[in-house]
C-alpha cells in the first residue's frame, strides 16, 4: 500500500475521531432532556384567558403588544417557582420590563394567597387551571419564563428556576437588543 | 379460531386527581387511532415513554388533547402537526421526512447499497480461474 | 477494613496487570519463552485479587455496612439478601468494578486454556488486555471508586437498591451482558496481536473461534434476558423498545454475529482475514462505545445513570483511545495479512459469508446512525428531533426480510463453486412449498388475512425448511453442525414470535371494580379479591384474578403493586399466564376511588418464541463451542 494512500487513510481517522469526540464530548456537557422552543420567533398564540385579579375580564394576547414582555409560567404547588419568587420580586422593582403570570394548573385562591404571602411581581396573571394555554405555548414543565417582544413575538424562554445570574446571562442582553433595533 | 372482542366499559370520569379518565369513542377505529397516536407521541416529561404509558400530569393532558381531537374528526397528520406546533418535532417518536432528516432515513439504503457494490467488486476483483475438479462440498 | 482491603486489592490487581504488560513484551523480544509465559501468572493474579476486591465488596452489602459510600447509596438492611449482592453491580462503580472482574475471568481463562498458550502470539494477547484492564483499573481508582468511606459519621440506613432492578432479572442480565461484552476483547486482543506480529493464519483462526463464540453466546443470553426482564417487569407488555441502551447491546451482538461467521471463512477457507481483524477490533469497540453510551447520560433512555461528566469523559477518551490506536495498527499492518485472491463464483460460500458480515454490519451502522443521529443534529444546531422505535422498525424490517431469506440459502452453497443443477431444484421445491404452506396458513389460523403475517410465514418458513434440508442432506453430522443448524433455527423462531406477536397482540385498557369480568381475546378474566401485600421490603396491594376460558378455569393471576417506603416508589409487578403459544398477561395501573383500579390486561401470542429463538441461538453457539473444543481433525 502506497504511503499517499496510507496518509490518507489516517487523515480520515483522525477527522472521524475528532469530529466524533468533540460531537460526544460537547454532548456531556448539555442536558438532552431540554425542549428548544418550538414557537420561536413566532406570535403568541391566540388566548383568553380570565385575569386572576379582576374575575370578570379577559387577558388576551393583544396585551403584549406595544412593549417587550416577560411571561412567567408559575404554579403554587411547585417548589422551583418559590425558589425564583424573589428574584422576580427583584426584577419588578429594578427592571421596567412587566412580568405576566400565568397560573397553571392551579387554583385561583391559591395564587392569591401565594402572591399575598410572597408579593406580586405581576402586573397581571393569567389563569389555565387546565393547562390549556400552557399547551399552546408548549410548556412541559414548571416553571418556565419567556421574552415577548414588543410585536408580541415570543423570542426566548428559560426552562427552570430563574436566577439572578441567568436573568442578566440570558435576558438583558436581548432585551437590549430588542429596545435598540425598534 | 379465535375472536376479537372489544367491550368497553361506560365512561365515568373520576375528579381524583391523580385519576386517569377513561376515553369513550364512537367507533372502534377511532379507539384503535386513539392508541395509536399515544403510542406515537413521547412524554415530555419523563422523556422515553409515550404519552400512552407515561403517569405524568403532562401526558395525561396531552392524551385529553388527543382524545378531543379524535372525537372531532381529527387525521392523525393534523394531530401530529398541533403537537409538533407546540412542542417541536421531538415530541414524535417517528422522525418526520424533512430536510434535517433526509440522511437519517436515505442512509441505511444507501449503506446497503455500497455493500451490494463492495460485495461485486470483491467477487470481481479475482484473478485466477477457478479450478472446477478440486471445488469442495460445504 | 474490609473496604480498605477490597481497595487494595485493586492496585494490588492493577500492578500486576503494568506487570502483564511489560515483562511478556520484553520477554517476547528476547524470545525468553519462560518470560512470556509467567504473563499467565499476572492474569491469575489479576483475577484472584479482583476476586477479593468485588467479594469484599459484596460482603459490606450482606453486612449492611453503611459506612461504604456506595453501600449507602444503594443498598438497605430490609433489602433481601440476593438483592444485596446484585445491588454490587446496580449502579456505576460497582458495574464498572464487575466489568473488569469479568476481564480478569476471560484473562484468566485464555491464558491457560487456549491452545495458543505455547506461541508469542498469546503474550500479546495478554499485553492487549492487560492494556484495557490497566484502562478500567485506573477509571474506577480514580474517577469510579466502590469503596469510598463515609467516615466518621455515616448513616445508619441505606437508600436502598432502585427499586425497578429487584427482580430476577437482575441477577442474570447485568453479568451475562459483561461476560459478552467483554469477551469480545479477547477477539480485538487476538486481533491487535495478528496485527502486530504480522501473520494471521489457520491457527489463528481456530485459537480465536471458540471464545469469540463463548462470548457471543453470553451477549445473545443477556440481551434475551434483559428483554424478557423489561416485559416481566415494566408493565407495558413491551419487550424491546430501541432504547439507547438496548442498542447499545444490540450492536456489537450483530457485529459479533459477522464476526464469528467470518472466522469461519478464515478457519476454513484462510480467507478475508482483514475484514475478519476489522470486525473483530469494531465488536470490541462497540462495546466499549457501548459502556460509554449507557453511562455517559447523553441520550434519553430507561437506563438512568445520573452523574457528573468526568466519567463520561474519561470513557470517551478510553475508547477514541482504543478505536484510534486499533485503526492505526490496521492502516499500517493489514497488508501483512492478506492471501493471494482466489476467484470465487456467485454461487459460493465465501460470497454469501461475506454478504452476510456486510449485511450485519450494515444493520449495525444503521441502528448506530438512529441512535446518535438526534444527538449529532442537536449539537451542530440543526434541531432538535427524536429518533424512536418506529424508526428502527421501518429501517429494520426491509433489511431483516433480505437477510432472512439469503439466510436460509447460505449454508447450502458449497464453497468456491455451487453446481446450480443441485441448489435451484431445491430451492425450488422448498420455495414451492413454502408458498403453499404460508398461504394456508395465514387464510387458516389467524382471526383475519394479513399480508404481513403472509410475507413473515413465507420467510420463516423459507429460512426454516432450508436449514433443515441443509440439515437432512449433510454427510458426516457433526456437533459444531447441528449448532448451526439449531442456532439459525432459533433465529426463525424469534423471527416468528416477533411477527405474530407484533401483529396479533391485543391490548386492554380498562377500569375494573372486584368482582367484575371482562374479555379479551377469547378468554375472560375475573377480579376476585384484592388483598393487602406485606413483603420483605416493600407493602402494596395483591389483585386475584381467575382466567377462563370458554368457562373453564385455567389460571389464578395475582398481579400486586408494590409500595418501596425508603423511595417513595410504587412498581406494578405484572402477572402472567404463560404457554407456548401466547401469554396473559395483566398489571395494575392505579386506583380510581371508589374501589376500582385501571388496568392493562395483555393478549401476547407466541412472544415466548422470541426469548425461546434466543436460547436456541446460545445453545447452538455453545455446540459449535464445545464441539471446537473437542479438537475435531481437519
Amino acid at each position: 500500500m502506497s504511503l499517499g494512500k496510507r496518509i490518507f487513510q489516517i487523515l480520515v481517522l483522525v477527522a472521524f475521531l475528532f469530529s466524533g469526540g468533540m460531537f460526544l464530548w460537547q454532548a456531556l456537557l448539555s442536558n438532552p432532556h431540554l425542549l428548544p422552543l418550538a414557537r420561536l420567533n413566532q406570535p403568541l398564540p391566540v388566548f383568553s384567558a380570565p385575569s386572576l385579579f379582576k374575575p370578570d375580564q379577559k387577558i388576551t394576547e393583544q396585551a403584549f403588544k406595544g412593549r417587550a414582555t416577560l411571561l412567567n409560567i408559575f404554579a403554587t404547588w411547585c417548589m422551583p417557582c418559590q425558589l425564583e419568587q424573589p428574584v422576580l420580586m427583584d426584577i419588578h422593582q429594578h427592571y421596567s420590563i412587566p412580568i405576566m403570570g400565568v397560573l397553571y394548573k392551579d387554583q385561583p385562591e391559591n395564587g392569591l394567597q401565594w402572591l399575598k404571602q410572597r408579593g406580586n411581581p405581576y402586573v397581571a396573571v393569567m389563569l389555565d387551571p387546565e393547562g390549556k394555554l400552557g399547551m399552546d405555548l408548549g410548556v412541559y414543565g414548571t416553571p418556565e419564563t419567556y421574552l415577548i417582544d414588543q410585536n408580541g413575538i415570543i423570542r426566548y424562554r428559560h426552562i427552570g428556576t430563574l436566577s439572578m445570574d441567568d436573568w442578566q446571562r440570558e435576558f438583558v442582553p436581548l432585551i437590549e437588543q430588542g429596545s435598540h433595533t425598534k | 379460531m379465535k375472536k376479537r372482542v372489544f367491550i368497553f366499559l361506560p365512561l365515568f370520569f373520576i375528579s381524583v386527581s391523580y385519576s386517569e379518565a377513561k376515553y369513550v369513542f364512537n367507533t372502534p377505529q377511532q379507539q384503535q387511532q386513539f392508541q395509536t397516536m399515544t403510542q406515537e407521541l413521547r412524554c415530555l416529561v419523563c422523556q422515553n415513554e409515550s404519552i400512552a404509558d407515561s403517569q405524568a400530569p403532562l401526558a395525561q393532558d396531552l392524551k385529553q388533547q388527543v382524545y378531543q381531537m379524535i372525537v372531532a374528526g381529527k387525521t392523525e397528520a393534523e394531530i401530529k402537526l398541533y403537537m409538533q406546533a407546540r412542542y417541536g418535532d421531538f415530541i414524535l417518536f417517528k422522525p418526520p421526512v424533512q430536510k434535517n432528516t433526509w440522511i437519517l432515513w436515505a442512509l441505511p439504503f444507501l449503506l446497503l447499497g455500497i455493500a451490494a457494490i463492495i460485495l461485486i467488486k470483491i467477487i470481481f476483483s479475482s484473478q485466477r480461474p477457478i479450478d472446477r475438479v478440486s471445488s469442495r462440498k460445504f | 477494613m474490609i473496604p480498605e482491603i477490597g481497595l487494595f486489592s485493586l492496585l494490588l490487581a492493577l500492578s500486576f496487570a503494568s506487570a502483564q504488560v511489560v515483562l511478556p513484551w520484553v520477554g517476547v523480544k528476547k524470545h525468553d519463552k519462560s518470560l512470556w509465559q509467567s504473563a499467565r501468572w499476572f492474569a491469575l493474579a489479576q483475577f484472584i485479587f479482583t476476586s477479593i476486591a468485588i467479594s469484599f465488596l459484596a460482603y459490606s452489602f450482606l453486612t449492611d455496612d453503611f459506612s461504604v459510600a456506595y453501600v449507602a447509596a444503594h443498598s438497605n438492611s430490609h433489602l433481601p439478601w440476593f438483592y444485596k449482592v446484585c445491588a454490587v453491580w446496580g449502579a456505576h462503580e460497582g458495574s464498572m468494578l464487575l466489568w473488569v472482574w469479568v476481564l480478569t475471568v476471560w484473562m484468566t481463562g485464555v491464558s491457560f486454556l487456549s491452545e495458543a498458550k505455547h506461541h508469542p502470539t498469546i503474550a500479546w494477547v495478554l499485553i492487549v488486555m492487560a492494556l484495557i484492564a490497566i484502562g478500567f483499573y485506573g477509571f474506577i481508582l480514580f474517577t469510579s471508586n466502590p469503596f469510598i468511606r463515609l467516615l466518621p459519621s455515616f448513616p445508619t440506613e441505606g437508600q436502598s437498591l432502585n427499586a425497578l432492578l429487584q427482580d430476577q432479572g437482575m441477577m442474570i442480565h447485568p453479568p451475562f451482558l459483561y461476560m459478552g461484552y467483554v469477551g469480545f476483547s479477547l477477539a480485538f486482543a487476538f486481533a491487535m496481536a495478528a496485527l502486530i506480529e504480522g501473520k494471521l493464519g489457520y491457527s489463528w483462526a481456530r485459537w480465536v473461534r471458540p471464545w469469540t463464540l463463548l462470548a457471543w453466546c453470553f451477549l445473545t443470553y443477556g440481551i434475551v434476558a434483559g428483554s424478557w426482564w423489561a416485559y416481566r417487569q415494566l408493565g407495558w407488555g413491551g419487550w424491546w423498545f430501541w432504547d439507547p441502551v438496548e442498542n447499545a447491546s444490540f450492536m456489537p451482538w450483530l457485529a459479533g454475529t459477522a464476526l464469528i461467521h467470518s472466522l469461519f471463512v478464515v478457519e476454513k477457507r484462510d480467507r478475508f482475514k482483514g475484514w475478519a481483524v476489522v470486525l473483530a477490533l469494531t465488536t470490541f469497540s462497540l462495546s466499549l462505545l457501548g459502556t460509554f453510551l449507557v453511562r455517559s447520560g447523553i441520550l434519553i433512555s430507561v437506563h438512568a445513570f445520573a452523574q457528573d461528566p468526568s466519567r463520561g469523559q474519561f470513557l470517551l477518551l478510553f475508547f477514541l483511545l482504543v478505536v484510534g490506536i486499533s485503526t492505526l495498527f490496521y492502516i499500517f499492518r493489514a497488508h501483512t495479512l492478506s492471501a493471494p485472491p482466489e476467484k470465487v463464483w456467485w454461487l459460493s460460500k465465501e460470497v454469501f459469508l461475506l454478504g452476510n458480515n456486510l449485511f450485519l454490519y450494515v444493520m449495525m451502522l444503521t441502528i448506530l446512525l438512529g441512535t446518535l443521529y438526534p444527538l449529532v443534529l442537536d449539537e451542530l444546531g440543526l434541531g432538535k428531533i427524536s429518533v424512536g422505535y418506529p424508526y428502527f422498525n421501518s429501517v429494520f424490517i426491509p433489511l431483516m426480510v433480505p437477510f432472512l431469506l439469503i439466510m436460509g440459502v447460505g449454508p447450502q452453497v458449497y464453497w468456491r463453486e455451487t453446481p446450480t443443477s443441485v441448489l435451484w431444484p431445491r430451492l425450488g421445491g422448498v420455495g414451492v412449498s413454502v408458498l403453499a404452506i404460508a398461504t394456508l396458513a395465514a387464510l387458516y389460523f389467524p382471526p383475519y388475512f394479513s399480508w404481513g403475517l403472509w410475507i413473515g410465514l413465507v420467510v420463516v418458513l423459507w429460512l426454516f425448511s432450508n436449514t433443515a434440508v441443509y440439515a437432512w442432506k449433510l454427510k458426516h453430522r457433526t456437533i459444531p453442525q447441528w449448532g448451526m443448524v439449531l442456532a439459525h433455527s432459533g433465529v426463525a423462531v424469534t423471527a416468528m414470535g416477533i411477527i405474530v406477536t407484533t401483529l396479533f397482540s391485543q391490548e386492554h385498557d380498562v377500569r375494573m371494580r372486584v368482582g367484575e369480568t371482562q374479555t379479551l381475546g377469547g378468554y375472560e378474566y375475573q377480579w376476585v379479591r384484592l388483598m393487602p401485600l406485606q413483603g420483605p421490603n416493600y407493602s402494596g396491594v395483591k389483585a386475584v384474578f381467575n382466567l377462563y376460558q370458554h368457562g373453564r378455569l385455567i389460571n389464578t393471576l395475582s398481579p400486586e403493586m408494590r409500595t418501596y417506603p425508603e423511595q417513595h416508589y410504587s412498581n406494578p409487578k405484572a402477572a402472567i399466564d404463560v404457554t407456548l403459544f401466547r401469554d396473559i398477561y395483566v398489571a395494575l395501573g392505579q386506583p380510581l376511588g371508589s374501589d376500582s383500579w385501571s388496568l392493562r390486561v395483555y393478549y401476547k401470542p407466541f412472544i415466548r418464541w422470541i426469548w425461546m429463538g434466543g436460547l436456541m441461538m446460545m445453545i447452538g453457539g455453545l455446540m459449535g463451542f464445545v464441539g471446537r473444543m473437542k479438537h475435531e481433525p481437519r
